[in-house]
């Protein structure tokens, strides 16, 4: 056991942990693009996680760095405000989407309906 | 009533929209209705996706119609109809409902202050007669709660703002075809309007109960819907830079 561990009171289990789930994630995430059933860029955003938990998972002494800045005495439990905050930024992002993608489904819809009508209308009379 | 029709004769170019989800019994007697209610007018009817036969007796009847390719709510479909009336260069647009609660030989009462007073919007109210129809307490309650922000927001008083039956002037079809809420559209239009300084002028009409179909605003949702629309005109407020505090 390296020394940190017993000084800080954690093994290096819960890092690799934390290493092997950013890696499968990014995979996953990468497979997906690759199936083209994710866009590149929505697969940015969600890339954002896995990529940003590797560096703190990794680096220890940043992870305890802002341990100690936050008022966490634990290091590893400052990951989970991390992913929380991630998570919440990821889906505000999708949302700002969504909204906007139906914006421009209803200026699609509407404009379709309208030419519809000119199309259709000259054989009616 | 017939002096009215003398008014309008040729000079002015009238759109009745009709939005219409899902009301296959009673479009096609609005819509007929609506085109008797002034001569000269153009009836268009806004199919919303219906999944009954709403698109079928439109057609059998061949009555003039937008069909939308997709579900977009009354929003969307009231707007449709704006934007049509703005390239075809309609001096006046009505709204009338699909369901047959507003009464078609009402439509020159809406129609009348524009012409003579030059106001930009009407409203047809429920509630400036002493009313016909016997509203729920929440409704009431609802509709008191909402009167009274709009009041406050623009200092106009609006006894119906959730009312769906009103005539716009051609300023105001232009303004509505670019920007028209699409939660919420009744109230939501009304504060917009007001606060770019459209003249409002309410007008009492009777309403009949709606005939077939079910209101979107019921019950307990009332309340709800009140919490919503008030966020909503918060947030139309910050959007136009905080004009009023």
């Amino acid at each position: 056991m390296p020394e940190s561990a017993v000084t800080t009171g954690y093994g290096n289990r819960v890092i690799y942990f934390a290493i092997l789930m950013s890696i499968a994630f990014l995979f996953l995430i990468i497979n997906l693009v690759r199936k083209r059933q994710l866009s590149e860029r929505f697969a940015l955003a969600w890339l954002a996680i896995p990529l940003l938990l590797l560096v703190f998972s990794s680096n220890r002494s940043l992870l305890e760095w802002l341990a100690e800045i936050v008022g966490v005495y634990y290091a590893p439990a400052i990951m989970i405000p991390i992913i929380f905050g991630l998570f919440i930024l990821v889906s505000l992002y999708f949302s700002v989407k969504v909204s906007n993608a139906e914006r421009r489904i209803k200026d699609l819809a509407q404009e379709l309906a309208l030419l519809r009508y000119t199309v259709e209308k000259p054989e009616k009379k | 009533m017939t002096e009215h029709k003398t008014i309008n004769k040729d000079s002015f170019k009238i759109l009745i929209i009709i939005p219409a989800f899902n009301e296959e019994k009673s479009v096609v007697a609005v819509a007929k209705a609506a085109r008797d209610a002034y001569e000269n007018v153009d009836v268009l009817v806004v199919n919303d996706k219906s999944t009954d036969r709403t698109e079928r007796v439109l057609r059998e009847h061949d009555i003039d119609h937008l069909s939308l390719p997709t579900n977009l709510g009354i929003g969307g479909a009231v707007q449709s109809g704006f934007i049509f009336a703005e390239r075809n260069n309609y001096d006046i647009a009505v709204q009338v409902d699909g369901d047959g609660q507003h009464p078609p030989e009402q439509i020159p009462l809406l129609v009348t202050p524009i012409l003579q007073d030059g106001v930009d919007f009407v409203i047809g109210s429920r509630y400036l007669q002493k009313s016909q129809i016997v509203s729920s307490f929440a409704r009431r309650l609802g509709g008191g709660m909402l009167a009274t922000f709009i009041w406050m927001n623009t200092g106009k008083k609006v006894t119906d703002p959730t009312s769906g039956f009103r005539a716009y002037n051609q300023r105001a079809i232009k303004f509505l075809s670019r920007n028209y809420p699409q939660e919420y559209p009744e109230p939501i239009s009304v504060i917009e309007l007001l606060d770019c300084g459209f003249k409002l002028v309410e007008i009492p009409v009777k309403m009949k109960e709606r005939q077939f179909g079910q209101s979107s605003i019921t019950g307990a949702n009332t309340f709800f819907y009140m919490l919503k629309v008030m966020f909503a005109i918060i947030i139309a407020k910050l959007r136009r830079g905080g004009s009023y505090a």
